[in-house]
């Protein structure tokens, strides 16, 4: 009994190391959403400005955590700064603002005033994005995707590239 | 990293996708007041355990039943053999549990064991040759309150504190080799310990990659004597362990876990105790309460299932099996040959 059971444990860590082999690079779901929204702001006409470019994670310090890896760089020739917002109000210096699906009904209360300011909505969860954010990050099958409402982003008078549009999952007219 | 870059990665889930974390973070939503119902979360898990001991130790020395098995000779008496000799034992324990997440980083717990044991045995009492005894029952209901502690992005503690309170029956009887039909069954046989039972615990995960990874610390802490005048012994646990996503759905795991217990303390006094007999008064191992305690180290191998479609969100079913590969038992003592469990985690 012993000398199957471990020769069952044998296998299957040898099952685990060999699978480690894939050739790809591996990113963690967070930092990779984070490290998406990033490039995705990257592909936007921002306002001229001086003041740092801010995201702001609507009370989801799990997110908001893996998005250390872009603070202090720069965009746009601005210094990122990460603002984690705990409070109700809405962040106008923003200039991206994470919306987590828990805070679905916020986001409802405040749409109609976001749509009027230059400041790019994301969200991970599709229900938010039905409800009119403007870019979708989401993860299929073990790949990073994204979807763009043109519709919401132009409203708020923002410019999308192109280029970036052509790697989208889904574009929304 | 170029956008093509990032796109083509492979992605691994959140460490926040590992059971125990998986349940509290699900809490980690909001800190507005507003949202305190929103925050909160059920969990309930349904698991079902299966132990099984087959075989004598003394120390780390094994024994056959023929080593512990007095033959009715008065000369061959000893203080390590008996008359009446359990062969195998099966405990069984199905578990219910429920978690209710309070706020972000505290969820109150309550667990509710159903447990069923089973003793063959054999003895040299004329009538008694071979014979089983059974209890089943509610065992002892614990409840908890856990603290959960983000220590860095990838690092994570979980302190606990559990009471165990003593409704699981002391006072389980069957029929065996001493007089009368309704005899009090030996400690083994019983369905909880008759006491209030402190039971803290610390919990450390980390993730690494599709690696994730953990060390507990299990502590059951006896509190004065039961009812029948005897307390169970302490139980120290401790486990290392780690678990590896080969898909996001398939999870094999393997665990390291040491328990060291220690012996009863007093005597049931309606367990036969024969002071006629002075050098051995006990008629089984498991009546007597120095036969209890000692240490032993399992290794588990394990596996986590989960919906692979991807839709039943923090839910999974999770298999565990495993085997002792060290024993030093506090003897003649029954020896653990293998435990098997099953759970099923629902959050919602």
């Amino acid at each position: 009994m012993k000398k199957y059971f471990f020769g069952l444990l044998y296998v299957l860590v040898s099952i685990s190391s060999a699978a480690e082999a894939d050739g790809r690079l591996v990113i963690e779901e967070n930092q990779g959403t984070a490290l998406l929204i990033y490039n995705i702001a990257k592909f936007m006409e921002w306002p001229p400005a001086s003041t740092p470019f801010v995201f702001t994670l609507w009370n989801d310090d799990i997110l908001a955590d893996a998005f250390k890896i872009i603070e202090d760089q720069e965009t746009q020739g601005r210094k990122i700064k990460i603002n984690r917002q705990h409070k109700y109000n809405i962040a106008v210096d923003s200039q991206v603002i994470v919306i987590p699906k828990q805070q679905l009904q916020l986001f409802i209360e405040a749409r109609d005033e976001l749509s009027q300011l230059p400041i790019l909505t994301v969200t991970t969860d599709s229900n938010v994005f039905d409800a009119g954010v403007m870019i979708l990050v989401d993860v299929i099958d073990d790949q990073l995707a994204f979807s763009v409402n043109l519709a919401a982003v132009k409203a708020s008078g923002l410019e999308i590239s192109g280029n970036l549009l052509r790697h989208a999952e889904e574009v929304r007219f | 990293m170029s956008l093509g870059d990032l796109l083509n990665a492979k992605i691994v889930r959140s460490q926040f996708d590992s059971p125990a974390i998986a349940e509290l973070s699900n809490g980690i939503k909001s800190d507005l007041s507003s949202d305190w119902f929103e925050a909160s979360r059920f969990h309930f898990s349904t698991s079902y355990t299966k132990v099984k001991f087959d075989g004598y130790m003394d120390g780390t020395k094994d024994l056959s039943f023929a080593d512990v098995q007095w033959d009715g000779d008065p000369l061959t008496r000893t203080d390590k053999n008996f008359p009446i000799v359990p062969t195998v034992i099966e405990q069984e324990a199905t578990q219910f549990k429920t978690g209710y997440t309070l706020s972000d980083q505290v969820t109150l717990s309550l667990s509710i064991p159903y447990i069923r044991q089973s003793s063959e045995h054999i003895s040299i009492v004329p009538g008694f040759d071979n014979f089983t005894i059974v209890s089943q029952g509610l065992g002892d209901v614990e409840t908890a309150i856990s603290w959960f502690k983000r220590l860095d992005e990838n690092n994570h503690l979980l302190l606990s504190f559990g009471i165990s309170l003593p409704t699981g029956s002391i006072d389980e009887k069957g029929d065996t080799p001493s007089p009368g039909p309704d005899n009090q069954l030996p400690y083994t046989m019983q369905l909880g310990s008759g006491t209030y039972d402190i039971k803290p615990a610390i919990h450390y995960f980390g993730s690494a990659g599709n690696w994730t990874y953990g060390a507990d610390l299990n502590l059951t802490l006896r509190t004065g004597k039961n009812d029948r005048d005897y307390r169970l012994g302490n139980v120290y646990q401790s486990s290392i362990w780690s678990r590896y996503a080969l898909t996001d759905w398939f999870e094999p795991s393997i665990r390291i876990n040491g328990i060291a217990w220690d012996e009863i303390s007093g005597r049931d006094p309606a367990l036969p105790y024969f002071e006629s007999s002075p050098i051995n008064p006990y008629p089984a191992a498991v009546v007597k309460p120095d036969n209890f305690g000692g240490t032993k180290c399992l290794a588990l191998v394990g596996l986590r299932l989960k919906d692979p479609r991807g839709r039943l969100e923090n839910t999974f079913l999770e298999l565990e099996a495993g085997a002792p590969f060290y024993q030093d038992l506090n003897g003649p003592q029954p020896s653990e040959d293998w435990r098997f469990s099953v759970s099923l985690v629902l959050s919602f």
